[in-house]
């Protein structure tokens, strides 16, 4: 029975969206939360409200009493308003910009997702949220800009897609949900998840003295590159840039204890998934012990090298294994 | 999905303000037990919420809620009606208090605590507690605001200002809704009797039982003349009628249907309108005596000219009237009437029986014998008080021969037991005399103060005559109680004496404000709404159109907040100069170049020269203005039309412009 709820409610989702997209087509980056795309419904607090007013109204019309009917009607009244302001407290919200952190697939990570409040109200209590994930609750003020992190998880290794980012909210009085969905605009990087306990193929000892030497750690200063995207902020030379407007990566030298070579060919099993996730193993391992490593899998291949921005080339060549390049790889 | 105590702190606070809110104006009713068991509950439960310390267990609170049932079933038999239903709304509230662990039950909290408002409002709609409600209803939209609130908690004043908020947008449908939801007549279901106190003029008269009148300055009904007003000594506000006598007490004649006479009037019509206090009675008063009268209750009259109605009075109540305060009567009294009101208890008042027959042997003429007992009373040293000596069994006999000392009812009930005596059809009637003007209400104010009773009695060839025999006693008494000071003892009748002038202004201005409340808003009925209606040229109004002016008045209202709150969705007012600028990027942008956040003017305007190149003058043009405007410090004006202008044309341009 599970399934066939599961299955029902797929195909409904998949109705929204192709509903959604025949009305307000597809939804780009950035994305203006339109009033006509902002849906409402009363909560189940709100249906009860109304039953309570229903029985104010009868009271007072049976024991003759305006000022009991007063009542009611304002009541009324304000669940309208109530309506309203909370139809209000979403429409116009500006979605500026998403941006996933990488994280190992089975983890749950989060989503930043940049929201602008360009209006004169301060909106308040929305929530937020990825696909079937949990909920995150943000208050926006006027004419700000917030960002915040909405969780994820990863379900799989590779391109994982949100189909669909929820908002909702239910201020103020919780009468009335206010939502509105935003379809196929996330998506974010899972790399494999770490597993398996191979030792790592091919060790060398590290050759200090040769003038190639591929190893790059973080100990000494080297000198200047050019920037790479992936390159961390920290080590971008900002004197330097200041001075040529030329964005440059300070490169240091470090001394790594030993080479490791790893391709995918030397990954025990036969599962391509539980390969990765071996060569993961290794990747992670090997940049904890400060060992340089060099990456080769069919198509793809790192040179040697050691530090944050070597590591998430590495992982992003294996999360990427196999799933079509069209695209740039995000930042 | 369990709170963190800061957020139960806040929550338990603004809960407990709602249902206070509610549960306090049920105070003075309630008996002191139930307050008191909500009071300490809620305190409990703050100190729970300030310690962080466990709710209570299931078992007590079950406790709780028995021990609370069976205390109100023991003291009110019932849990049925608005006193036993509101004392166990409250208590049960109050131990829902002791469970609250989610946002739902705060909610339902706020909710009952609107509920118990309710109650309280069907037990008292006096204008006087009309702030109350008003700020407690306020109140309540602020708690259920400010506990609905997930991310952080709201700080109170915000919570007060946005409920205030919403309340002052829903004031025009409230109204709208007040004015145009047809009122249906009549109760649904049986409103469960509760025994209510009765005030005003009862339905038998005791005056030997009464040794001292005290008069409340309570109203009995306002009334306003629609034309002209009848003389002071002709405003005798006729009430119940009594018939039968049993040589102590008057009383009303039970399931009496007997034949009326309808007689000649003459004289003016006085038109007006009497709006009467509740008093659980079913009869009611109208100027001696009305001849048309129009409400929105079935009103009878029944054969001694009283007008009733079916039920109780228990809301306040208006009606049209018209009376003639003169009539004759030249037919036959039906044999019926008179046996009834020439009846006298045999054996009783023997001393009155006898000096009736004496008087009546000296005077063959029933005008000459009215006339003869009058003058009795002038002459042998009646005097009029409100603190009478109480009388013996047989009181007439008592009070004519002994103690000579009594108020109205003492007057009226010696002088119809005297007719009776010698054969003519007499009868006490009750009711009220004179009253007050209200300068301000433009209304005069009948209170209880002006209590009468009078006697009416049958002469051939006129028909029923009003005698009022207390008039030739104390004369004063009757033109309006203002100037009366002679009655001893009348603390009542010269409470307007003394006072001074503004402070009696004061007194008109809120009795004035007082029935302006209970007439228009409180006695706002079908009537008054068809009225309404009519005047607005709407002739005829039925449900159909008034359905039609709901349904139209309502999607109006929606237009107008959908609009109004709009206008608070849009930007700050910016700089017009950066509007002019913002509209150049939004030209861009649909051009497919859009400026990023980062970019300043110059280096925009280069990335469209090179993506327009066809557009490159104007750009240059705008920018350069733009620009010169913006940073340059220069005292020449900013031609922000000029701009604005070519902002326009870049958007229509495509690269055609020439600026």
């Amino acid at each position: 029975m599970q399934s066939l709820r599961q299955r029902l409610r797929e195909s409904f989702n998949r109705r929204m969206r192709r509903w959604s997209i025949k009305r307000h087509g597809e939804d780009r980056l950035p994305l203006t939360l339109h009033r006509r795309r902002v849906y409402i419904l009363p909560t189940g607090f709100g249906v009860l409200y109304g039953f309570i007013l229903f029985g104010m109204l009868l009271a007072g019309l049976n024991y003759d009493n305006n000022l009991a009917l007063a009542l009611a009607f304002t009541l009324a009244a304000l669940g309208v308003v109530a309506m309203h302001f909370c139809h209000r407290n979403l429409a116009g919200l500006e979605l500026k910009a998403i941006e996933a952190e990488p994280l190992f697939a089975g983890e749950t990570g989060a989503l930043r997702v940049e929201l602008l409040n360009s209006s004169r109200l301060e909106r308040l209590d929305i929530e937020l949220r990825a696909g079937d994930g949990a909920a995150v609750v943000v208050s926006i003020p006027a004419g700000e800009r917030v960002s915040c992190r909405v969780p994820v998880e990863a379900k799989r290794r590779g391109r994982n897609h949100v189909a669909r980012l929820a908002f909702e909210t239910r201020f103020p009085l919780r009468l009335f949900r206010a939502w509105a969905w935003a379809y196929d605009c996330a998506e974010f990087i899972a790399y494999p998840k770490p597993l398996g306990n191979a030792p790592p193929p091919l060790i060398e000892p590290a050759q200090s003295g040769r003038h190639d030497t591929p190893s790059a750690g973080d100990e000494d200063f080297a000198g200047l590159r050019e920037y790479r995207r992936g390159d961390s902020p920290r080590s971008v030379s900002w004197k330097a840039y200041a001075r040529t407007a030329q964005l440059l990566s300070k490169e240091y030298s470090g001394a790594a204890r030993r080479w490791l070579f790893l391709d995918l060919a030397s990954a025990p099993g036969v599962d391509v998934e539980a390969r990765l996730s071996q060569m993961t193993r290794w990747v992670v391992d090997a940049e904890r012990a400060a060992d340089a490593y060099a990456l080769a899998l069919p198509g793809v291949r790192v040179d040697l090298g050691l530090g944050a921005a070597h590591r998430s080339r590495c992982l992003l060549a294996l999360a990427l294994h196999g799933e079509p390049t069209t695209e740039a790889a995000p930042p | 999905m369990i709170e963190s105590p800061r957020e139960s702190l806040y929550r338990v606070r603004w809960t407990l303000l709602a249902l206070g809110a509610g549960v306090l104006p049920h105070v003075r009713h309630l008996p002191v037990w139930v307050s008191a068991a909500v009071a300490v509950t809620g305190l409990w439960r703050l100190v729970i919420a300030h310690r962080q310390s466990p709710l209570p267990g299931r078992v007590l609170r079950l406790l709780g809620a028995t021990v609370a049932l069976v205390a109100v079933l023991a003291t009110y038999r019932t849990v049925n009606g608005i006193e036993a239903g509101s004392a166990l709304l409250a208590l049960m509230a109050a131990l829902k208090l002791l469970e609250t662990r989610v946002l739902r039950d705060y909610v339902l909290l706020v909710l009952i605590g609107c509920f118990l408002l309710l109650a309280a409002i069907l037990r008292d709609q006096s204008l006087v507690l009309l702030p109350y409600y008003a700020l407690a209803t306020w109140l309540a939209v602020a708690a259920l605001a400010a506990v609905t609130r997930t991310s952080e908690a709201m700080p109170w004043r915000r919570a007060v200002a946005l409920s205030g908020r919403m309340l002052l947008y829903a004031a025009p449908l409230a109204a709208l809704l007040f004015l145009l939801f047809p009122r249906v007549p009549g109760p649904f279901w049986a409103l469960p009797s509760s025994p209510r106190a009765t005030s005003g003029l009862g339905d038998e008269m005791t005056p030997g039982d009464i040794s001292d009148l005290t008069l409340s300055d309570e109203p009995a009904f306002r009334v306003r003349f629609h034309g002209s007003v009848p003389a002071p000594l002709e405003r005798y506000w006729r009430g119940p009628v009594m018939h039968d006598f049993d040589g102590y007490t008057w009383r009303r004649s039970r399931g009496a249907f007997l034949p009326g006479q309808a007689p000649q009037y003459s004289g003016p019509r006085y038109e007006y309108r009497l709006m009467l206090e509740p008093n659980n009675r079913t009869w009611l008063f109208a100027l001696d005596q009305p001849v048309a009268w129009r409400g929105d209750e079935a009103v009878f009259q029944s054969f001694d000219y009283q007008l009733n109605v079916a039920r109780p009075v228990t809301q306040p109540l208006s009606y049209e009237l018209a009376s003639y305060t003169r009539h004759t009567s030249g037919g036959q009294l039906p044999l019926s009437v008179r046996h009834r009101d020439t009846q006298l208890p045999p054996g009783r008042n023997p001393r009155t029986l006898a000096f009736a027959a004496e008087l009546r042997a000296r005077n063959a003429g029933d005008a000459a014998y009215v006339r003869a007992v009058l003058d009795v009373f002038a002459r042998e040293g009646f005097t009029y008080t409100l603190t009478p000596p109480r009388l013996d069994f047989d009181s007439v006999d008592d009070f004519l021969f002994h103690t000579r000392r009594g108020f109205c009812g003492h007057y009226a009930s010696a002088f119809t037991m005297m007719m009776r005596a010698a054969g003519i059809p007499a009868r006490v009637v009750t009711g009220y005399q004179g009253g007050v003007f209200n300068r301000v209400g433009g209304y005069w104010y009948i209170s209880q103060a002006n209590a009468h009773a009078w006697s009416e009695v049958w002469l051939e060839g006129n028909g029923w005559q009003r005698v009022d025999p207390t008039a030739v006693v104390a004369p004063g008494e009757l033109e309006g109680a203002m100037d009366s000071t002679l009655a001893e003892g009348a603390a009542g009748s010269d409470r307007w004496l003394g006072i001074a002038e503004w402070v009696r202004n004061v007194q008109f201005a809120w009795d004035a404000a007082n029935t302006w409340w209970r007439d228009r808003i409180l006695e706002f009925d079908r009537l008054k709404q068809q009225a309404l209606l009519e005047s607005l040229g709407i002739p005829d109004p039925d449900w159909g159109k008034l359905g039609l002016l709901l349904a139209g008045g309502f999607a109006a209202f929606l237009v107008w907040i959908t609009f109004a709150l709009r206008r608070e969705l849009r930007p700050r007012a910016r700089d017009p100069l950066l509007a002019v600028y913002d509209r150049f990027c939004r030209a861009a942008a649909r051009r497919g170049i859009e400026r990023r956040p980062d970019e300043g003017p110059l280096d925009f305007a280069a990335r469209l020269k090179r993506a327009l190149p066809d557009a490159a003058q104007p750009i240059d043009t705008f920018i350069d203005g733009f620009v010169r405007a913006r940073y340059l410090a220069t005292d020449e004006p900013v031609d922000l039309k000029a701009l604005a202008r070519l902002a326009r044309a870049f958007r229509r341009g495509r690269g055609r412009v020439s600026a």
